[in-house]
Formats: structure tokens, sequence, C-alpha cells
């Protein structure tokens, strides 16, 4: 057994029982990683698992880290290899259940991020490819996809559909700023033609679309990380020591709980914010096992 | 000092054998990945089990430490407790001045 490159460094007597895992609660992460098929590379002291470890050691107590590893169980990672099998599940729903002769494909961008790198340009981008064109609903219609909002031609055609895209909707905040922001720029548009497309989404956010009469596809819908998942007394016990984590991390006020409250468990090629901060949240690079930064 | 194969094996079983902290393994300079890769072997040879408390050392894991003990020709107390290597300060003259990393209760 070879020891990793970290050189050993004496910590005074008072740090002692800073971080604390036990062997047993170490042999659970090692099994909860092999069972999700996450990597763990021994060799590389930023990896994933050495960072979820450190995280779990960070919150000492026995029954936060219960907690983390039953969240765990429910956790999502997508990795970019993995996001044409997402998509593609959205979008054949949406060849099937619509009918149309072109589809114009937009990135899903709020107004106010126009011009920054987003996630959604990536899928966007995947409908230029001919992948796409191989899946058996797709009937031979014709797609154009556009860099921005603005871009969309200002006469479109009797069966011309726009489809606005993104590889995540959270509260569905993001969603319905570009809505309202292409009806506000191209206000001759029939609200009933645009659609909205996600690899993933939160309930919250499908809700909220719903109810604003807009179609949303998406291959997965994630539900709340505690609060859909445990009954009384688990529920007020689980949020109690999750609010305790977080006031632990110093996580910002809007972020508690995630985003909007969101309590999501999921990791994409960047973690959204609505995922539970102690899984991304870190004042220091490589603390947290999902980091956004 | 460097810790041998020998000594990781017994702080590991020692840290087992009372459900401790795997940090001293950390600050040693192993990392969780390692240890955990351990872990696994223990389990598959049968020196660790899974009981409701979590996991113990098992008949095979208590004489695998007592073998080891032999060999690192340890007695008494450090049979079932390691030094905390990583606490040991170098030997300083008996009119050296000694100040503590950090501040104490006194200042």
């Amino acid at each position: 057994m070879h020891k990793s490159s970290k050189t050993s460094k004496s910590k005074s007597t008072s740090n002692l029982h800073e971080t604390y895992i036990t062997p047993n609660v170490l042999l659970s992460i090692r099994d909860k990683f092999d069972s999700k098929g996450w990597e763990i590379i021994d060799s590389y002291e930023h990896s994933t698992f050495q960072r979820y470890c450190k995280m779990m050691a960070q919150l000492k107590s026995s029954d936060k880290q219960n907690l983390i590893l039953s969240l765990t169980d429910r956790f999502l990672k997508i990795d970019q290899d993995q996001y044409d099998k997402y998509l593609f599940f959205s979008v054949k729903n949406l060849f099937r259940e619509v009918m149309f002769s072109k589809l114009h494909v937009l990135p899903l961008i709020a107004p106010n991020d126009e011009g920054k790198i987003k996630s959604s340009t990536s899928v966007a981008y995947r409908f230029k490819g001919d992948k796409i064109k191989s899946l058996p609903a797709y009937k031979g219609q014709n797609i154009k996809v556009y860099d921005k909002l603005k871009d969309l031609p200002i006469t479109l055609n009797d069966g011309d559909i726009i489809l606005l895209v993104d590889d995540f909707i959270g509260t569905g905040e993001t969603a319905m700023s570009a809505y309202n922001y292409l009806l506000e720029i191209q206000p001759h548009i029939n609200p009933e033609t645009i659609y909205i497309l996600s690899l993933i989404s939160l309930k919250t956010g499908v809700d909220r679309l719903e109810s604003n009469n807009i179609s949303l596809y998406s291959s997965t819908v994630l539900h709340k990380g505690i609060s859909d998942y445990y009954n009384q007394p688990e529920l007020d016990q689980y949020i109690k020591l999750i609010t305790e984590i977080e006031a632990q991390l110093k996580v910002q006020n809007k972020f508690k709980l995630g985003y909007g409250q969101s309590e999501a468990l999921i990791s994409m090629i960047r973690t959204p914010n609505n995922t539970f901060p102690i899984f991304w949240w870190s004042k220091k690079p490589n603390e947290s096992p999902f980091p956004r930064d | 000092m460097e810790i041998t194969s020998n000594s990781f094996i017994i702080l590991l079983l020692q840290v087992i054998k009372f459900n401790g902290n795997v940090e001293s393994l950390v600050n040693l300079g192993y990392n969780y990945a390692q240890i955990a890769d351990t872990l696994v072997i223990f389990r598959q040879q049968s020196i660790i089990k899974n009981t409701e408390e979590g996991i113990s050392l098992t008949e095979a894991g208590y004489k695998l430490l007592i073998k080891l003990n032999k060999e690192d020709h340890r007695s008494g107390l450090s049979r079932w407790i390691s030094p905390k290597i990583e606490e040991r300060i170098e030997r300083i003259d008996l009119f050296d001045i000694y100040l503590p990393n950090k501040k104490t209760k006194l200042g």
C-alpha cells in the first residue's frame, strides 16, 4: 500500500476532532459509490469520492452522515456522456405527441443571461446532429437551430413549432422568464406553438409551467428530496438536521434547502443550485463532492 | 516517521475495533479510497463483519491483529491502541522554551 502524495501534517490537539468518520461510514460510502456506478479513483486526491468523504468527515455526527447517505441513494448524477440518452427520451416523446412540419430550436436562456455560456446552448447544438434524425419517431421534419431568441424569424408558417431547450428545469423561473421574453420580442407568435424541453425537471418547475399552460417535455421529473419522501416525525427531524448542516456550512439564505427551497438531488455537467448545498457548497475548492465553481 | 504497511493494517484494525476515527490514518497520508479499499478486502477475507451496530472484527480479524502485533513486537496497551505519530514533536532540551501552536485558556 502506497501512501497518497499528500504530506502528513501535524495538527494541534484542539483540532483533533475537526473531522470524524468511522470505518463503518467509510465502507457505506464506498458501497454507495459502487451501487451507483460512481467512479472511485484512489490515486487522485481530488476525486469525487475523496471530496465526498471529506464532506462527510466534516459533518462528524452519525445522524447527519446517515441522512446524507440516504439522500445519496436518490441522488442522480448525469455525466456529459449520458446527456444524449436523457435528451433522446424527451425528444422521442415530443416527436410522438406533437405534429409539426418545422421545428425551431432555441436555447432556453433568461434575458439577462444572454451572451453567457449556458448549458442550454449545448443542448440546442445537439439538435444539429444526425442522431436526433435517426430516432424512429422522427418523420423527416425540418429542424432549424438558433443561438439567440432574437434570431427567430418574424414570420412562422402553419405547422411550425418553437422549442426552448435546456438540460434542467428547476423552479421554472428561468423557463417562464425566457418564455415571456420571447412573447415580448415576438408578439405575433402563438403561445400554443411554444414548447419547452429539458433532460431533467423538478416537480415544482413542472407545476409552475403547467399552471401557465406551457407544455414541457422532460425525461425525468424529480420530487423534493426530503419533503416529498418522508412522513412525520422523520420529516421534521430531517429538515432540522439538514438546516443544522447548512448553518454549519454558512450557506447563504437564498440557497438553503437548494435555490427556491427545491430540495433537489441532482448533479449534471454543472450541479444546479437547486440541489441541497451540502453536495456543492464550499468556501474552499475541492471540499464538496459536486462543486459548481 | 514513516508508517509501514503492517502498522497501517494494525492501526486500521484498532480503529475498527473501537469504531474510531479513520482520520488518524488520513492524517498519516493515506487517502479515503485507499482505506475504503482495504476495508473491502477485510470484508472479502472475513476479517470484519456487518452487525447491527456497524462493522466489527471477526475472530479472524482478532487473530490477524494479534499476529501482526507479535510481528511488530507490540505488547501491553500498544496491542490495542497506536501512538498518534502525527502528533509527535521533536524531543527538546530540558532548558529549551516550548511555545505551543495554539493559544490556550491561559493565553
